[in-house]
């Protein structure tokens, strides 16, 4: 689920080279800062199509499934599923189809710290679902999750440097 | 044939919004650089929020407690196969390695269901009622008489 390069752009010479660029751009970004964290609202259109859909099939797969083994087994069996990695196998394809087979070890690398902050999004859950209303007890657990998932990511990296 | 019915719409609907919120954190994902920032997001909390929001509409919080602790051991799971997935994707491919890695997965949260019934370090989340406050016990130091 990381940023994808050249997609959706007419084939032609001049197309080519500005992908060439885009590549040599990116190349160079991730080897002099690289690491800074960017925002860019532009690669949402990169992607085809396919790929949203695929990304969209593997969510409802996945919840549908969690779903049917909550009602043939209980919530509690159900809830395993709300963190299987089936989102993630379909990105880490995606990636290493277009991006190369080093930026799909990275997108795992990445998932990592996010499966950790899944830990924290489960219990804060499981702790305070009870007590506070469930839109305040889902926000919490939320920014818990996204809070462990990049305090993680930031020291891990800062560590590498 | 009502709850059948009822059963398949909740599935349904899980399906439905689990989708969205998978494309909603893919679309952040998307926008983010440098790839290890942007794969954070592969494990981001998607499936859960729908199903959980889902789940709380049909069968409340009872359901989402339950649900959730669940979600404690299928995370760990998840934890473990994201360390097994890296070297073997770097080893075998993306797609043999984050397959082979999945049996990880499937050993762990089996196990976890079937060792942790309270859920993750056994943390006890229901509501247990506090105890109601007793009277002051009136211990004046008299000898205790016996009347028999």
């Amino acid at each position: 689920m990381s940023a994808r390069r050249g997609d959706g752009q007419a084939p032609g010479d001049g197309c080519r080279n500005e992908h060439h660029d885009e590549h040599h751009d990116e190349h160079r970004d991730e080897h002099s800062d690289g690491r800074r964290a960017r925002l860019r609202l532009g690669e949402l259109r990169r992607p085809p199509w396919r790929d949203w859909a695929v990304r969209f099939a593997f969510g409802a797969g996945v919840s549908a499934l969690a779903g049917v083994v909550s009602v043939l087994a209980g919530p509690r069996a159900g809830g395993l599923f709300l963190a299987f990695p089936a989102i993630l196998l379909a990105s880490v394809t995606l990636v290493a189809k277009e991006e190369g087979e080093r930026q799909a070890g990275q997108d795992v690398g990445g998932a990592t710290f996010g499966a950790l902050g899944l830990i924290g999004f489960a219990v804060v859950v499981a702790a305070t679902v009870t007590v506070w209303p469930l839109w305040l007890s889902l926000t919490i657990a939320t920014a818990t999750w996204a809070a462990l998932s990049l305090s993680l990511y930031a020291a891990v990296t800062r560590l590498r440097r | 044939m009502g709850e059948v019915t009822g059963l398949v719409v909740e599935v349904v609907l899980k399906a439905l919004a689990g989708g969205v919120f998978v494309l909603a954190f893919a679309a952040l994902a998307q926008t983010l650089t440098p790839k290890r920032l942007a794969g954070v997001f592969c494990a981001a909390p998607s499936v859960a929020l729908a199903s959980l929001i889902v789940t709380a509409g049909i069968a409340g919080a009872p359901g989402v407690l339950a649900s959730a602790r669940g979600m404690q051991i299928g995370a760990v799971g998840f934890t473990l196969y994201c360390l097994i997935a890296v070297p073997l994707v770097r080893r075998w491919g993306a797609w043999w390695g984050a397959l082979a890695a999945l049996a990880v997965w499937g050993v762990v949260a089996p196990a976890g269901y079937l060792l942790a019934p309270q859920g993750l370090l056994g943390v006890r989340t229901t509501g247990v009622p506090a105890p109601l406050p007793q009277p002051p016990s009136l211990d004046l130091g008299m000898p205790s008489v016996r009347l028999s």
